[in-house]
């Protein structure tokens, strides 16, 4: 029996967390496209899920080549949007972890922390640049009144990429820390 | 550079990566290798191993193994160099046993002389 969901996710950890919940309660993740989640009814416990943002798009040959590594190791790769990559394993062959030492989980975190940042700056300069022209001109009201608004909620926009990005930051920095005493 | 290259302790991931490589192995049989060398205490993930063997076949510390049977896997193994990065690396570890061992053996349980 199969059933689809719609939710939007930012962060990836927490869409992590809903597909582990999910699957814990016997619906397992099998494909997905932008917000359209396509689940499977299995036992409760069968998988475990891991989410990774590659380095490049999912359809470059580099990040082809890592996700065929990674099958190659017992690991699925369920979904592929974008610059994300959705893993899945057996639970009963033991826990999924794409990263298992600092250095490369602080990696992933600031990879992550790039990611957010940029679409942050990306609206952040667009929406200022609305504002601005909304505020200079003036021979067309509703006009400048509209670039305002726009602008305004780019801006908004960009806040919150930014609020997006600094936890990953901060993750990545505590990871730095720790590193100074152990791997 | 390559001087800090060169003294600088290797991670114990890569460590027992070098290990399990002097014989061809392809990824799944260097965690399987590594996990068992280290009775469990030590697992590798996909994209931690991937980035290691990348980093690994740069310096020349590995190669890939051409006498593959199974041509969609691809294997590694270790080089001359990558023995040589091994032994030095024992060396060191060595050093780090015998000054702990002699440091502490003069001290009590609260570790004072």
């Amino acid at each position: 029996m199969k059933k689809v969901v719609y939710k939007i996710w930012y962060d990836y950890e927490k869409e992590e967390a809903w597909l582990n919940e999910m699957a814990a309660a016997g619906w397992a993740m099998i494909g997905m496209f932008h917000c359209r989640y396509v689940f499977e009814q299995t036992e409760p416990c069968l998988y475990n899920y891991r989410i990774q943002l590659l380095p490049k798009m999912s359809n470059h040959p580099k990040s082809v080549a890592y996700i065929e590594f990674v099958e190659e190791t017992g690991t699925k790769c369920i979904g592929k949007w974008l610059k994300w990559a959705y893993f899945r394993r057996l639970n009963a062959e033991g826990p999924l972890e794409i990263f298992t030492d600092r250095a490369s989980q602080q990696q992933h975190f600031m990879s992550v922390y790039r990611f957010w940042i940029g679409m942050a700056w990306l609206e952040g300069i667009i929406g200022a640049f609305n504002v601005l022209v909304g505020l200079a001109t003036d021979h067309d009201e509703s006009m400048s009144l509209t670039n305002v608004f726009l602008g305004l909620m780019l801006l908004l926009l960009a806040y919150f990429f930014w609020r997006l990005a600094v936890p990953m930051k901060q993750k990545a920095e505590k990871l730095q820390r720790d590193m100074l005493l152990e791997e | 550079m390559s001087e800090i290259q060169e003294r600088s302790p290797l991670t114990e991931a890569v460590f027992y990566i070098l290990l399990a490589l002097l014989t061809p192995l392809h990824g799944y049989g260097i965690m399987q290798q590594v996990k068992e060398m280290s009775a469990g205490r030590v697992s590798l993930g996909a994209g931690t191993l991937y980035g290691a063997i990348n980093t690994m076949l740069e310096r020349g510390w590995i190669i890939p193994d051409d006498k593959e049977t199974d041509s969609r896997k691809k294997a590694y193994q270790i080089t001359v160099l990558g023995r040589s990065r091994l032994e030095t690396e024992m060396e060191r570890l060595q050093e780090l046993l015998d000054q702990g061992k002699k440091m502490l053996e003069g001290t009590d349980e609260k570790g004072r002389l």
